[in-house]
């Protein structure tokens, strides 16, 4: 008898349904020694293990504001985000910076591929600067 | 002994499943790796448009694709399914509550005969946090509603900040019900956890009540805003820690009322208590402040005891740009400071210099138990600007106000068959009752000889003054005004009865019939009073008049707009002989009917409303609709019968000095769901949910079929799962709590 409902609880834990992840994914801009006064993002997770579900603001001042996206890309969890600031170049943010967050629903059991695209423009007349993007996961607290 | 067996192992399985569904803490979790990624791109690569503005690119490349994991099944089901379904809808809903954790079945199943016990003891300890002052104050967790509202020309963008603080000793979800404009598009929604700003995203409702179900459950701080009714609203917020504070702000878009030369801005502040037919399903029902009150119905308003106050006000600014000259402005339900008058306004009109100004609700009248509504005049008789426009990568977007023509004003009406339908349920006892009476009174003294009438009345039944409509002679309306007086309000609002005995009787051809509603508008089931206006219009005309200080203006926009009339408002501060001499003067001249439009070049498409209506005197239309950038149009033709005649007249349809507005775009997607929403109360078109639904994702709005969504997963709370609070809130200002909540 106790083999039987040991086993029945065994199979019930493989076939039960997994409670979905909840997860953040801090997205970071460098741009070296230029100051970053706007950009353009389009993200994806190449998997479509993830559905994203918030967008929040960034770490600097002039990109703490959650950025807006666009209405149809995000209905494929493709997150395509834009953002500028007119403050003075002191003012604008340098190196690596976190810009946004992304707060996720992440499939069962799986894990993102994510691919990203940044275009970004340096000081106020919006010169076009190289820029790096990285995309981490945050720690749950 | 087999049968031992089988039910010790039913048994078991019944428990494993209990127990895994009851455990506040999350199932299955996976353990998955950081993973960084790394994508460079450089200098020489493109920038798409304006380095500055980086306009987005048109969605084009499908990286990703639909994500294939299974959803749960619905937590909610639709509002206003059709009844066949109704009771499979209670089914599932009940069977999907299963799934999630116990802490809600309780408050799904409760009888609602228990109401009578809920009591303040009900909520969970409230620490120092519970204050005295003159009236006893029940700790709720809404402090604070902030509204900064600017208007331009006619277009209003209105951001709302609610302010959630939890004064418990427990975790808590807070869920609080409350109404916006019916034509609001709501297209922002961010959360505000400490200084971070998480913005939320339109999900299909279903999949957005599941993942806020699922968040809340693993014990994540998350909100959800569903839309109950055009005009209602529910804001849930999920795991609010002891003495923490979320905040949660929605920005929406709408324009402006221009009604017998003032324009009109609304802010409602509180939702009127519903009354629901008996066996009705997918209403809104009122009941007793406690979280353990329940009428039955998927979405419940909890109020405010009399002589309670839940310690929640309002502080509301409002800048107007009319771009014109304004004259005066008004405000009749509130005191308000105007900027650089030292004194607060009452319900007096002011003269005032300049095309803008900016208004404060005075601190002396923060309460929010009625709409907020300020008019103001502006000089001329129309618009400077007829058309605004806005294009993106979207389109182009026009919003335009059509007038009567002059010619129209000159021509005398045809003989009336005047019909007045007076609510007289519980809800409109005392000042509104009182109000809707004035007003008649003084309608029927403003009769013509050649005018017929008829006077009904309804609560739980219909009841008539005459066996059919008789001539407006000193006689009849003697003893009409009689009849009138003798009316008590009581009961409930059984509003189909006063549609059925309005509308369901022969039509005398000679006159044209128009029928009056008076009513507070508090129904929970409007769509079946939509539909039965639509089905038993005929050649009637349904002018709805909204009587009271917080109005269904949804039901009462709705009844007009099918009833090819117009609405008007009588609040409590207003004259109701204003009103109906208003409303005289408008039907003292025949409507500009069969309206059609010669576009001269402009070729827009998806135009709302769809069929354009008959244009009263004193009351011009606002459409909306898209074009193709590029194709603008200097003056466009509107032509339609007047009387006997055709006329035509030239509309200046040049946008005036290169006016643009981001909003247009969101309300013309509004305008779209309006419409189609309205279809969808008279038509089985499955289609049409699909539509409304695609439109809303496409436009980001909210709708009967998508709602936002914002999640912290940051972090996950302390402590086990948190109690439902729902947020209490004062019964509108003139109606009585004894009548209305069950």
């Amino acid at each position: 008898m106790r083999f039987l409902l040991a086993a029945f609880f065994l199979l019930l834990a493989v076939v039960a349904p997994r409670a979905a992840e909840f997860a953040v994914y801090d997205v970071y801009i460098d741009s070296g020694t230029e100051a970053l006064a706007a950009y353009q993002l389009k993200i994806s997770d190449r998997r479509a293990a993830v559905k994203i579900l918030s967008v929040e603001g960034g770490q600097h001042a002039s990109f703490a504001n959650a950025p807006k996206f666009d209405e149809k890309a995000i209905q494929r969890d493709v997150i395509k985000v834009a953002a500028f600031s007119l403050a003075a170049r002191d003012k604008l943010p340098s190196g690596r910076v976190r810009i946004a967050s992304l707060h996720v629903e992440v499939g069962p059991g799986l894990t993102p591929d994510w691919n990203a695209i940044v275009q970004a423009a340096g000081g106020p007349g919006g010169r076009k600067i190289s820029a790096e993007v990285s995309i981490s996961k945050r720690e749950n607290q | 002994m087999k049968m031992r067996y089988l039910s010790l192992v039913a048994a078991a399985s019944v428990m494993a499943i209990w127990i895994g569904c009851s455990t506040p803490e999350p199932r299955g979790i996976t353990v998955i790796p950081n993973r960084d990624v790394s994508i460079s791109s450089s200098a020489n690569a493109p920038v798409a448009g304006n380095a500055l503005g980086l306009p987005l690119e048109p969605a084009k490349a499908a990286g990703g694709s639909t994500l294939g994991y299974e959803t749960s099944p619905l937590l909610g089901a639709s509002i206003g399914a059709p009844l066949s379904q109704e009771a499979e809808v209670l089914k599932q809903r009940q069977l999907d509550l299963a799934q999630y954790a116990g802490e809600e079945l309780w408050i799904i199943h409760r009888s609602k005969v228990d109401n009578s016990a809920a009591s303040d003891d009900q909520y969970p300890g409230t620490g120092a946090l519970m204050t005295q002052v003159d009236e006893k104050e029940a700790p709720l967790p809404l402090k604070h509603t902030d509204v900064k509202a600017s208007v331009v020309g006619y277009i209003s963008t209105v951001d709302v900040t609610q302010q959630f603080e939890n004064p418990y000793d427990q975790k808590i979800e807070a869920v609080y019900v409350f109404p916006l404009p019916e034509n609001g598009a709501v297209n922002e929604f961010v959360m505000v956890v400490g200084d971070r700003r998480i913005r939320g995203i339109v999900r299909e409702k279903a999949e957005a009540e599941r993942i806020y179900a699922e968040a809340k459950h693993q014990g994540y701080v998350a909100s959800l805003l569903t839309q109950e009714r055009p005009n209602i609203f529910k804001q849930s917020v999920a795991n609010i820690e002891p003495g923490k504070r979320i905040d949660i702000s929605i920005r929406y878009y709408n324009t402006l009322v221009y009604a017998d030369g003032w324009y009109e801005f609304v802010f409602p502040m509180v939702v009127g208590p519903r009354f629901n037919p008996p066996s009705r399903y997918g209403g809104i029902g009122a009941v007793p402040a406690s979280p353990l009150a329940s009428s039955g119905q998927p979405t419940d308003v909890h109020y405010l005891k009399p002589g309670t106050r839940s310690g929640h006000d309002i502080a509301l600014t409002l800048e107007v740009n009319a771009g014109v000259k304004v004259e005066e402005l008004e405000c009749r339900t509130h005191k308000i400071q105007v900027q650089g008058m030292n004194e607060p306004l009452g319900t007096t009109t002011r003269r005032i210099d300049g095309e803008s100004f900016t208004v404060k609700i005075d601190k002396a009248d923060t309460i929010p138990n009625k709409d907020f509504v300020l008019r103001f005049r502006v000089a001329g008789k129309t618009m400077k600007t007829a058309m605004i426009t806005h294009e993106d990568h979207r389109g182009g977007f026009f919003t335009m106000m059509l007038y009567p023509p002059a010619a129209v004003e000159a021509l005398e009406r045809a003989p009336l068959e005047l019909v007045f339908v007076l609510d007289c349920s519980g809800s409109m006892s005392g000042e509104p009752l009182k109000q809707a009476k004035a007003a008649i009174r003084h309608a029927l003294k403003k009769m013509d000889s050649r005018d017929t009438f008829q006077l009904i009345n309804f609560s739980v039944d219909a009841r008539q003054f005459g066996r059919e409509p008789v001539l407006a002679t000193r006689e009849n309306i003697t003893r009409a005004l009689s009849y009138l007086e003798s009316l008590q309000s009581e009961g409930g609002t059984m509003m189909i009865e006063g549609v059925k005995a309005a509308l369901d009787f022969p039509h005398d051809d000679s006159r044209l019939r128009f029928v009056c509603f008076l009513t507070d508008g508090y129904i929970g089931n409007e769509s079946d009073i939509l539909q039965a206006v639509h089905e038993k219009l005929g050649d009637s005309r349904i002018f709805s008049f909204g009587v009271g200080s917080s109005v269904n203006r949804y039901l009462l926009d709705g009844m007009a707009r099918i009833g090819r009339g117009t609405v008007a408002y009588l609040g409590l501060n207003d004259d109701g002989a204003k009103v109906m001499a208003d409303f005289f003067e408008r039907i003292s001249h025949p409507a500009f009917t069969d309206v059609k439009i010669d576009w001269n070049g402009l070729r827009p498409t998806d135009v709302y409303p769809k069929r354009l209506p008959d244009l009263f005197v004193g009351r011009p239309l606002a459409i909306t609709g898209r074009y193709t950038p590029g194709t603008k149009p200097g003056v466009i033709e509107l032509s339609g019968k007047a009387g006997k005649s055709r006329i035509k007249v030239p509309v200046n349809a040049k946008s005036g000095s290169g006016e643009t507005s981001p909003a247009l775009a969101s309300i013309w997607a509004r305008s779209r769901i309006a419409e189609l929403t309205q279809q969808e109360t008279v038509s089985r078109d499955k289609d049409l949910s699909s539509q409304i639904r695609k439109t809303a994702l496409d436009f980001q709005l909210l709708s009967p079929y998508t709602a936002f969504l914002a999640l912290d997963a940051s972090r996950k709370t302390e402590g086990s799962v948190a109690t439902t609070i729902p947020v209490a809130v004062p019964v509108p200002e003139g109606v009585k709590y004894e009548t209305t909540v069950e």
